[in-house]
């Protein structure tokens, strides 16, 4: 009751434009803007596919997407490291860990000014699972075959009900939420929300002016405070290097810079220059089915054959941090230092594949095994830039402990074809190169691909799978975070693929914004965790 | 019969002074000699690369590049790449691949246009309309796109990367050579020859051919600078010579990244591109003018 009325007095008072300072109070912690008004503007790639928080899932749209619309929760994927309550303000599981009820924030607007309540919660849901829609989201709310339950119980309490305990559920529900007013029907395929969005973030839609720009202004009636800054400008600039060459050129106040392109803004006096670990792995993936690379020992001292060092500052400019799990440090049991560091060591590199059964028998240079040559065929997206400057460097260091290296760099369509549309267990690989990563949290989110026999690695480890399994079962934190971190050793010491780097991202900003009180985080694509407290000091 | 083209090896021995004064016409145009000079040297550097390279093109240094193109230096005398690879050596490698898959595509494609464009014009009527409409949609391709394309499909490799070169290049010396066979064809001694029963296949390999040699050296000439810019235009957009190896392309194409930084990175394949370029140019067009009899004095 209490909170109600409180509520109600922040909805009165926020549409008063002088207690900016008390309207804040609707977030975690008190923030006042020191400064308001002025125009941000950000670039990235290209035109989104879809301002729909349902259909845009590709980093153009979700960019974009981050900036307006919002889950019950943090910690999705692209949705933050940590679970925190968002549009729901808390939640209780059930004993038997069958049911989840989440008490949704009150006096929460949508842009149109119409209040959020547990009925979009609802139609959000039931979109997605509608199949006719062909939203990726619909594995998160199913548990095999079977749906999950979700039920209204009032304007904001929502219940979701499960047929067996999961306890990835809530990073599974980090599904952005969409007004059920904004449509006629469940049917959104072609809905006209997905190119004019409504949603309750900080800043909302204003256009789209198609291989330009998207313009978002603030929504002064945002449950964490009115953003600071007026209006919101995403370019569409393709490739980092332009993005860089804009900023100079004072077209941009804020980017992402690659490595290559940090030169002209180090030290400069107009520039900030700062940096937050990013949710991204890069990694030399191995098909574990191949024979030539079926045996750990094999693929252990390939890893200790690599200079990954070397390949953070070829291909990240130095901005990466040396893996040491193939969990990025976003995973919640992740534990720096909890796993041996391979070293790079080409000479031990050589003596591990002899003792694996390797060697040099008929002086070619090359290692073999019964008669067969280690020859490693690499494929890779040769159009991805950050790959073509891995390959080089893997080629190199594995040619020196006698490994043929064929480097193949495959175009969009037969990359999607060999490696990412490839669901058989047969792989016409032995080993790729990739990146992956905005998996969040939830060390479930990397199931799929990490140890699936249909997934990049076609790794079949039952010992593995089993533990996922139970990883979903059991909810209490403790027992969870022991389970992962033995998936953790288990997998750095099996080494499905051997993890390169986790990508440190650089952000370049002009030197009068101030992006403190906003919370430079690299799990967000767009880098901002509040994005409305981003404000230019006057 | 063998008696009968007696006669006519004597005009084999005829054409030996005609050398010599094509030669001593050659040999007034400067810049061509000087080019044909550097084109040789660049040609043995290219086939003894191995002795001639310091490094290892494909060997990374990590710790001496740090990530960043370094400058150059005594030991890399043209500096190295973002890998630390020895500029020079690569340069050496990639001018050999360039060179390589440029004479060969240029030796394939007069294959073709010597063939398609004889038989056009000593055979004439069907044989020739056929020949022709099939050489007018060869020229009506964008050959450049259908490059794009087919190397896209088959993957890039050096000999796709010949073939098609040479596939798409052969049609102005078919035209070229068909034009001259209908003229030769008309010549007393063409008329003679055939009278008294030399055959056809002797004809064309012993008279036209050797007559119209002049066409084809001068285009074959000409032709190189092209294939050799096709090459690097298809490296430079990653359809070319497929990584690790170096060629003059590849290494424009990864000194994008780093041409406010490194001008080395672009410099060195740039220039021995233009270098080769232009030089087959200027032999070109010395031969061309040493074989023009109107130009003689």
């Amino acid at each position: 009751m209490k909170r109600t009325l409180i509520a109600v007095l922040l909805i009165v008072l926020l549409s008063l434009p002088l207690t900016s300072a008390l309207a804040q109070d609707g977030g975690d912690d008190d923030f006042a803007c020191p400064n308001t008004g002025g125009t941000l503007v950000v670039a990235y790639g290209t035109d989104p596919r879809s301002l729909s928080g349902l259909y845009g899932n590709d980093g153009n749209s979700l960019f974009i997407i981050t900036f307006m619309a919002e889950p019950l929760l943090l910690g999705g994927e692209n949705w933050g490291d940590q679970i925190e309550p968002a549009l729901a303000e808390s939640w209780d599981i059930s004993e038997d860990g069958l049911e989840y009820t989440f008490h949704l924030r009150q006096g929460v607007k949508w842009h149109d000014g119409e209040p959020f309540t547990a009925e979009d919660v609802l139609f959000t849901y039931e979109a997605v699972l509608l199949e006719e829609n062909a939203i990726d989201w619909r594995p998160n709310l199913m548990q095999g075959d079977q749906p999950m339950q979700f039920e209204v119980v009032d304007d904001h309490t929502f219940k979701v009900r499960l047929n067996e305990p999961d306890a990835t559920v809530l990073t599974a529900l980090a599904i952005p939420i969409v007004p059920k007013h904004a449509f006629t029907s469940l049917e959104m395929l072609d809905a006209p929300y997905n190119t004019s969005p409504i949603a309750t973030g900080p800043y909302k839609f204003v256009e789209w002016n198609t291989g330009e720009n998207v313009v978002l202004e603030a929504n002064q009636d945002y449950w964490r405070g009115a953003p600071c800054i007026d209006r919101l400008v995403v370019r569409f600039i393709e490739g980092a290097a332009n993005q860089a060459n804009a900023l100079l050129a004072g077209e941009l106040d804020y980017a992402r810079v690659d490595g290559a392109d940090l030169t002209p803004f180090e030290n400069n006096p107009d520039f900030v220059l700062a940096t937050a670990p990013r949710d991204l792995m890069r990694y030399v993936g191995f098909n574990v089915r191949s024979p030539k690379v079926s045996d750990p020992a094999v693929r252990r001292a390939l890893a200790v054959a690599l200079d990954r060092q070397a390949i953070i500052d070829a291909a990240a400019g130095g901005y990466g941090t040396l893996a040491d799990s193939v969990f990025t440090s976003a995973a919640f049991m992740y534990e720096p230092g909890r796993n041996a560091q391979y070293p790079y060591d080409p000479a031990l590199a050589q003596q591990m594949l002899a003792d694996a059964g390797w060697t040099d028998t008929d002086g070619d240079g090359i290692v073999d095994k019964d008669g067969e040559k280690m020859s490693l065929r690499v494929v890779y997206l040769g159009t991805w830039s950050l790959m073509q400057a891995i390959a080089p460097l893997v080629y190199d260091n594995w040619r020196s402990i006698g490994v043929d290296v064929v480097l193949d760099p495959l175009d969009e369509a037969k990359s999607y074809e060999e490696i990412y549309d490839n669901v058989s267990e047969e792989k016409p690989y032995d080993v790729m190169l990739g990146g992956w990563g905005l998996f969040g949290p939830e060390p479930d989110h990397y199931r799929n691909y990490l140890v699936s026999p249909t997934g990049f690695f076609a790794y079949d480890n039952e010992e593995v799978q089993a533990m996922f399994e139970e990883g979903r079962r059991i909810s209490d934190p403790d027992a969870r975070y022991e389970l992962y971190a033995e998936v953790d050793r288990l997998l750095w010491e099996d080494l499905p693929m051997i993890p390169l780097y986790q990508a440190v991202g650089a952000w370049v900003y002009r030197s009068d914004l101030n992006i403190d009180a906003a919370e430079l985080n690299g799990t967000f694509l767009t880098g901002l965790k509040y994005p409305g407290r981003a404000y230019f000091e006057g | 019969m063998t008696d009968a083209a007696l006669p006519l090896t004597m005009s084999e021995a005829e054409t030996r002074p005609q050398w010599q004064i094509i030669w001593r016409q050659f040999r007034r145009h400067r810049l061509a000699v000087a080019s044909a000079i550097l084109l040789i040297a660049l040609s043995l550097i290219a086939i003894f690369a191995e002795q001639v390279m310091p490094y290892d093109p494909n060997a990374t240094n990590a710790v001496y590049a740090g990530g960043r193109p370094q400058p150059p230096t005594s030991e890399h005398i043209f500096g190295t790449d973002n890998f630390g690879r020895d500029y020079f050596s690569r340069a050496i490698v990639g001018a050999r691949v360039s060179l390589f898959v440029a004479v060969s595509a240029v030796l394939f494609q007069i294959t073709i246009g010597v063939v398609l464009g004889a038989a056009a014009g000593y055979f004439g009527g069907w044989a020739d309309n056929l020949l022709m409409r099939i050489t007018d949609i060869f020229l009506s391709i964008p050959s450049f796109f259908l490059l794009l394309i087919v190397s896209g499909v088959l993957g890039g490799s050096l000999l796709t990367l010949i073939l098609l070169i040479g596939a798409l290049n052969w049609m102005t010396l078919a035209r070229l050579l068909r034009a001259e066979f209908l003229s030769l064809k008309e010549r007393d001694f063409v008329v003679a020859a055939h009278c008294i029963g030399v055959p056809g296949w002797r004809l064309v390999l012993q008279h036209l051919l050797p007559n119209a040699l002049a066409p084809i050296i001068v285009s074959a000439t000409l032709s190189v600078p092209y294939a050799i810019l096709t090459e690097s235009a298809l490296s430079f957009l990653g359809r070319g010579v497929p990584p690790p190896d170096a060629s003059l392309g590849t290494m424009m194409e990864n000194a994008q990244q780093w041409l406010r930084t490194s001008w080395w990175m672009w410099v060195v394949p740039g220039s021995i591109i233009s270098v080769i370029v232009l030089s087959f140019n200027f032999v070109g067009d010395g031969l061309r003018d040493a074989f023009d009899p109107r130009l003689r004095r």
